[in-house]
């Protein structure tokens, strides 16, 4: 994933939304994970999905 | 019937421009009640709630951790000054925070799928959706300025 292409998610997210960009994203993407109904665990996986804010700036 | 679909025919290629327009607007409205019936279709169905709702937070997920990674590598690169990381941070956590409560908003509403559960999720998303567009606000002007 290009840093570039984070710019242009987040300018359709200002120009249209997070909503509608978020489905633009999924469309390119085509669709992120299993279009099943996800199960408890895969639920849980979210909760450590991301990490705080600050460790994205450690040395 | 074939006599007067040749006209139709006819009226459209020779630019009938009332013709057209109303033929358009025919189509729209078609388009329009096909799009608001699929729409309300889906949205009743308990199950493409939780999956959507899912795919909703794993994709802003996914959608944070490259934005705060991108930000990272600039801020390495010495081109985001300590207040702009801060204030990253700021927003960063507060997107988290928002974004934890609708997972275990979710989580319950999956094990007991009452009413009160779906009210809850769709709160928490919504306000873990603002505050994505919020973060996503204040650091666009960040990625811009580092020249990627």
């Amino acid at each position: 994933m290009s840093a570039e292409l984070i710019v242009t998610v987040i300018g359709l997210i200002l120009k249209y939304g997070v909503p509608t960009a978020i489905q633009i994203y999924q469309t390119w993407a085509g669709g992120v994970g299993d279009p099943e109904k996800p199960t408890i665990d895969e639920l849980e996986k979210l909760k450590t999905m991301t990490p705080p804010a600050e460790s994205f700036f450690e040395e | 019937m074939w006599k007067r679909r040749e006209i139709i025919m006819f009226n459209l290629f020779l630019g009938d421009v009332r013709k057209v327009r109303l033929f358009t607007l025919f189509l729209a409205v078609v388009g329009l009640y096909l799009v608001v019936g699929c729409a309300g279709t889906q949205s009743t169905e308990k199950p493409d709630f939780v999956t959507v709702t899912y795919k909703t937070i794993k994709t802003m997920s996914e959608l944070y951790n490259m934005s705060m990674g991108t930000l990272g590598d600039l801020y390495r690169e010495g081109k985001i000054s300590e207040a702009d990381k801060a204030k990253a941070i700021k927003y960063g956590e507060r997107f988290r925070k928002a974004k934890d409560l609708a997972v275990e908003a979710l989580i319950s509403y999956t094990k007991t799928e009452g009413q009160s559960g779906f009210v809850l999720v769709q709160t928490a998303l919504d306000e873990a959706i603002r505050l994505y567009g919020e973060l996503a606000r204040y650091i666009q002007p960040m990625l811009t300025k580092g020249e990627l």
